[in-house]
């Protein structure tokens, strides 16, 4: 089993990383090849972690989740339960998405996964899950490039979540301007972002 | 699930946000498992909501905030010289609707004048050459009828000269006495005519009595051709006829006179004369 991947920091893509096929892996698994596990999990890794950090907004549980998922598709693979080697991805989804249940399930034994996730929503937020240090200074920096008019779309739409057709009343400006205030918007802090990060 | 549908749908942030149905969110699930740029997408979407939500909290994002609301430094700068944009911008607003109106209107209306002044000015030259025309026409006109006029001035002037030369007393005019033919055949009287002769003066004797109430004389050239004819001459107390000829009807050579008494209707040959004119 591969080791976890240090911190509460969502890993990013490694996009310079060969592209290894899915067919290539799961042949090599089932043969017993401990690298082709090692790339498996290389290539899945973070994804899996974010579908957890989505569904379940705790960092903890992410990690927890990510670990069962890996060690029940590598069992299947072994086994050679998965029928068609390109579905790979499909079949990792499945599999997280039934650890996800089932880990809430044991840990809110009496509710369902809705109610749980709305309990969730109120223990840890999207905020905890997802935010960083350099987040926060990107945010700052972006929300400076802003008009007053637009950051108050942000805040509307982001945080109190009111109807693009209230918001664009309230604010005075169509509703096509809304999707172009939100895109420059992110644009402006991904740059930042990736050059707080970078540095 | 495509990328077009992504964009259009905006997937990604209602995947965030928690508001796709199960359907949708396991399908773009499946999706971002095996596309690298909607995964790097969709991390960086959940960092920026994540962010938002925490500046809003935070104040950062609240437009009613004062301090949000004063303009950073690079802002303040933009305060500055947004007056001179705005210059800038209103002249070259103005200065391209001042184009627009010279090239719209201006120029046209310039280009009308110019052709309506073009064409006035063809009308005017035109008319002009026909004055012009026209009056050269006259011109020649009236140098026609003054060269008539002085032609008639000139002929009025030699007549008047002419006359005025008649009129005049003549000292020493050129006389020729004639003498019948039949009476002596090889006689022919002279006249000397000298050049600046008005006229000479013929006598002859006539018979006396009243057998004739006048006399008619014709003066023949050597071919018998009249020259001159004098009607109505009567004779004078000393009963010769003198009559003036004159000169110019009268060149060197040989002359005729040829004599008629008349009475009433009838005529009669009196006598027939001859005479040598001898220019000088």
């Amino acid at each position: 089993m591969p080791a976890k991947s240090a911190g509460g920091r969502i890993p990013r893509v490694q996009e310079n990383a060969p592209t290894v096929l899915d067919g290539e892996l799961v042949a090599s698994i089932r043969q017993g090849d401990s690298p082709a596990e090692t790339a498996l999990y290389e290539k899945y890794s973070s994804r899996v972690y974010f579908l957890a950090l989505s569904e379940s907004h705790c960092r903890e549980d992410a990690e927890d989740i990510r670990a069962e998922t890996f060690l029940r598709v590598l069992q299947a693979l072994r086994q050679d339960q998965l029928r068609s080697p390109d579905s790979l991805g499909s079949f990792i989804v499945g599999t997280a998405l039934n650890v996800i249940r089932e880990h809430v399930r044991q840990k809110y034994k009496t509710q369902s996964l809705d109610e749980t996730k709305a309990t969730l929503t109120v223990e840890s937020s999207l905020e905890s899950a997802f935010i960083d240090a350099e987040a926060s200074q990107a945010i700052e920096e972006a929300a400076r490039r802003l008009k007053p008019r637009e950051r108050e779309f942000l805040r509307m739409h982001y945080y109190e979540e009111l109807p693009k057709e209230e918001i664009a009343r309230v604010l005075g400006v169509k509703e096509e301007r809304l999707r172009l205030i939100k895109s420059r918007a992110l644009k402006s802090f991904r740059e930042i972002y990736k050059k707080l990060t970078k540095g | 699930m495509t990328h077009q549908d992504i964009e259009e749908k905006e997937i990604i942030d209602r995947y965030v946000l928690d508001q796709l149905n199960p359907d949708e969110r396991r399908a773009f699930q499946e999706h971002y498992f095996s596309c690298d740029e909607c995964f790097e997408q969709t991390q960086m979407h959940a960092r920026f909501i994540a962010s938002v939500r925490q500046a809003s909290n935070s104040g950062i994002l609240t437009a009613s905030s004062t301090e949000n609301l004063r303009p950073t430094g690079s802002s303040l700068w933009m305060s500055w010289l947004k007056p001179a944009f705005a210059l800038t911008a209103t002249a070259s607003i103005a200065l391209a609707i001042a184009l627009v109106w010279l090239v719209f209107n201006q120029i046209p209306r310039l280009r009308q004048e110019i052709l309506r002044e073009r064409q006035s000015r063809e009308q005017s030259e035109r008319e002009n050459q026909q004055n012009i025309d026209r009056a050269k026409e006259d011109l020649e006109n009236e140098r026609r009828q003054l060269e008539v006029e002085r032609g008639e001035r000139a002929k009025a002037q030699g007549q008047v000269g002419e006359l005025a030369t008649n009129r005049e007393p003549q000292p020493n005019v050129p006389v020729v006495i004639l003498e019948a033919v039949r009476s002596s055949p090889d006689k022919v009287s002279q006249l000397n005519l000298p050049a600046t002769a008005g006229s000479a003066m013929v006598w002859i004797d006539v018979e006396s009595g009243n057998r004739f109430n006048s006399y008619r004389l014709e003066i023949l050239d050597s071919s018998k051709r009249p020259v001159e004819t004098i009607a109505g001459a009567k004779p004078n107390s000393y009963g010769a006829l003198v009559v003036n000829v004159p000169a110019k009807s009268l060149q060197s050579g040989k002359y005729v006179v040829r004599l008629y008494g008349v009475k009433g209707e009838q005529r009669e040959l009196v006598g027939e004369y001859s005479f040598e004119v001898r220019k000088r």
